[in-house]
């Protein structure tokens, strides 16, 4: 079941298409991500299923738990930008964002010293913002974003300035959360977190979607046939085979391209039967980076990927 | 949808109130109106109430004035602290015009502060009437005027006792009439002294100032916490919760509500120190009021509450106006300065009437006045002038409010608009022309 379903939506500022005619579902309880250059409309996107600007056209339409009432209060959402009311109390701070979203501020209370602990920052309770650290703010920012328990959390840049231990603690939250049935919609432009967290992406640049769908079958349609070699022995009978198109030695290794991706186990035959002594032999899968990078640039327009 | 505006108004006035800065304001704003209004004369009062021995030459060329004001000066209390003359006088009767020897000499006296003065009385002085006063310091004018008036008396003595008449007889049937002042308000009269405008003034004064004041402070601080939460981007998570009409208004009410509080502790504390007068006064050794405070007291009491009522709709007429567009401002600007910039003519606006106030305080129902105090900028300031020195017509003071409310609705309308595109948009500040654009959008 489709927890978002996203239909053709666009939207201009002035003479801008910032999104233009999207569509895409998130399945219940997945973790989704909403991938693109900065400046491809993702922020842009958030901000119209968060229902902050509208659509000039098209149409969002969320099946939630809870039929009545707002959906917003099923949301959690963390801004690309992060802050807080520096002046107010870490407590206060959550307890009033807690609020906003419609949970009973007793029941708020209650659950604030349990995410505390997980975030190490117990003894923080009673302190301005402005006295944390940027890191601490940031732990904050998260429990003040998922404690109403949402169905649908969107995270937008979550790990940008964290260090590697707070940004391992947020991801393990992160998949927690999912395990307990949340569904994700993580944004980002950094492809190896992406990679190593989404089931399904949609990649975004200049306002239209470049790619939309199961992270493995992408992958896949993007597989290059190329395998990587460690050897000893002569490298000639590896060039000269049958199912090598094209073959780049780097001295250790070899990378070599297939004539068809399906030929890697003929051609593993084929070298185990000769004198060649194999010590590595990899099928390689193109990272996500690569797809992003094929694919922005095969769009005919890349202005800043990272 | 309506508990989480109540979140927001909640949020606004909490922080704000249980801050230090707070609780300071509430306990020094009254003692430093206090300050204001009572300094210059308790200034003036402890300088002559010291003991130190003050000197004054007097050269007396007519020889028979000196020792009357030797006599004046025993009766005059201002001479006097703790029952102690603390004034004396030296006579010189050498010729004093043009001899700049003794001249040069009291100068240097003056100087090394071993005479306060010296005050030259000449021959002619019954007929020419003219006494010359010579001091380091000539702007203290009650020591000026004390001196002034005990010559003067002994001068006209001396004139009418020349001339035949008894001085005491003269006196007695030159006594000035009284003259009851009486404010005209619809069909109630009511009496008025001179005590009574004093009071009246001195209130309008202290409660116009209090309507500048925080409408200039509270609202730039409305204008902040929109800057703060577009800068900290807490904006976007809050307005997918709550519209942003809704965030606006919470806002300016959670502020709104802590200038309140604010006041009616302020009314409530005078209102207990009135009631409380007699017995506040006896923990001080004073035996109750002397007599003429009683009528001012109760002048206070009858002014006061509707004056307070008037000052509680201005303020917060004027208040939701100023800060509708202080939040507008903050909506479209990127930093504090920058702000600060954009609200420059806005609080023009609220200065022009301040200043405006101390002219038109003498003409409340000239045109000038009255076409001014209809602006809806300046009604909260000069309308409230008016209402409280003259009482214009209530036909008048109602179509101002309603006119008020009208002006109100359109800004909120308008200025909502900016607010809502603008908390979203980052980067350049918009130009006029776009402006323009958004309130179509």
């Amino acid at each position: 079941m489709d927890i978002v379903q996203v239909e053709n939506i666009s939207k201009h500022f002035g003479e801008i298409k910032a999104v233009d005619n999207v569509s895409f579902n998130i399945e219940k309880g997945s973790v989704y991500g909403l991938l693109g250059p900065n400046g491809a409309g993702k922020t842009t996107t958030i901000r119209m299923i968060m229902d902050i600007i509208a659509p000039d056209s098209g149409k969002i339409t969320f099946t939630g738990d809870q039929q009545s009432g707002d959906f917003a209060d099923q949301i959690g959402y963390l801004p690309e930008e992060r802050g807080l009311y520096r002046k107010m109390k870490v407590k206060d701070v959550i307890l009033f964002m807690a609020e906003l979203r419609g949970m009973d501020r007793g029941d708020a209370f209650n659950e604030i010293d349990g995410w505390l602990k997980k975030m190490d920052l117990t003894e923080w309770e009673n302190r301005k913002i402005e006295e944390l650290s940027k890191g601490m703010a940031q732990k904050i920012q998260f429990i003040a974003t998922v404690i109403h328990k949402p169905e649908l959390i969107i995270l937008d840049e979550p790990f940008s300035g964290l260090d590697p231990i707070n940004m391992t603690l947020l991801k393990d939250l992160m998949l927690e959360l999912n395990t307990d049935g949340a569904t994700i919609i993580f944004s980002t432009h950094i492809m190896e977190q992406a990679e190593r967290l989404c089931e399904k992406i949609c990649l975004i640049n200049a306002g239209k979607i470049v790619l939309e769908g199961d992270l493995r079958e992408i992958k896949q349609s993007f597989g290059r046939g190329s395998v990587e070699i460690e050897y000893s022995g002569d490298v000639d009978l590896i060039k000269n085979s049958r199912f090598v198109e094209g073959c780049n030695d780097f001295g250790q290794y070899v990378e070599v391209k297939l004539n068809a991706p399906e030929h890697y186990s003929a051609l593993l035959q084929e070298l185990v039967e000769t004198s060649v002594d194999i010590t590595r032999f990899e099928l390689m899968e193109p990272t996500l980076h690569e797809i992003f990078v094929q694919s922005v640039r095969g769009e005919g327009g890349l202005s800043n990927a990272t | 949808m309506r508990h989480k505006v109540i979140t927001v108004i909640k949020r606004e006035y909490i922080t704000r109130v249980k801050t230090k800065g707070f609780v300071a304001s509430v306990l020094l704003m009254p003692v430093m109106m206090s300050i204001v209004m009572v300094l210059p004369s308790l200034m003036v009062s402890l300088q002559h109430k010291s003991d130190e021995m003050k000197t004054f030459v007097v050269f007396d060329e007519t020889g028979e004035i000196f020792s009357k004001m030797q006599d004046a000066l025993d009766e005059n209390s201002f001479f006097h602290h703790e029952g102690k003359r603390v004034y004396q006088l030296i006579e010189k009767s050498s010729d004093f015009s043009g001899n700049v020897d003794t001249k040069q000499q009291l100068n240097q006296q003056l100087e090394t502060k071993e005479i306060h003065g010296y005050i030259e009385i000449p021959q002619d002085v019954f007929d020419s009437l003219q006494v010359n006063y010579y001091a380091k310091n000539i702007t203290n004018f009650e020591e000026q005027r004390a001196f002034r008036r005990i010559i003067s008396q002994i001068v006209t003595n001396k004139r009418l006792e020349d001339k035949g008449y008894a001085a005491d007889e003269v006196r007695d049937l030159m006594q000035r009439i009284r003259f009851a002042e009486y404010a005209v308000s619809g069909k109630t009269d009511t009496v008025e002294g001179e005590e009574t405008a004093m009071v009246r003034l001195g209130l309008t004064y202290i409660l116009t100032f209090s309507l500048y004041l925080f409408t200039l402070i509270y609202g730039a601080s409305v204008m902040r916490s929109v800057l703060e939460e577009k800068t900290t981007r807490i904006v976007e998570v809050i307005i997918s919760s709550v519209k942003p009409h809704q965030l606006l208004f919470g806002k300016i009410i959670g502020v709104c509500l802590v200038c309140l509080t604010m006041f009616l502790i302020w009314g409530g504390c005078a209102v207990l120190l009135f009631m409380n007068l007699n017995s506040i006064l006896g923990l001080f050794g004073v035996e109750g009021l002397p007599p003429e405070f009683i009528g001012i007291t109760g002048i206070i009491k009858s002014t006061a509450v509707p004056a307070f009522v008037y000052f509680l709709i201005y303020f917060v007429s004027g208040f939701f106006l100023f800060s509708t567009i202080y939040a507008a401002a903050g909506a479209i600007c990127n930093s504090e300065e920058e702000a600060q910039q954009v609200v420059t003519p806005l609080v023009m606006m609220l200065i022009l009437p301040f200043m405006l106030m101390f002219g038109l305080f003498r003409a409340p129902d000239a045109t000038l006045t009255v076409v001014l105090s209809h602006i809806p900028f300046f009604s909260p300031l000069l309308m409230f002038m008016r209402i409280n020195v003259l009482a214009p017509p209530f036909w008048e003071i109602l179509l101002n409010i309603a006119v008020m409310i009208a002006t109100i609705v359109g800004a909120i309308f308008v200025m909502g608009k900016i607010y809502k595109i603008g908390i979203l948009m980052y980067g350049k500040r918009p130009t006029p022309s776009e402006l323009w654009r958004w309130l179509h959008y």
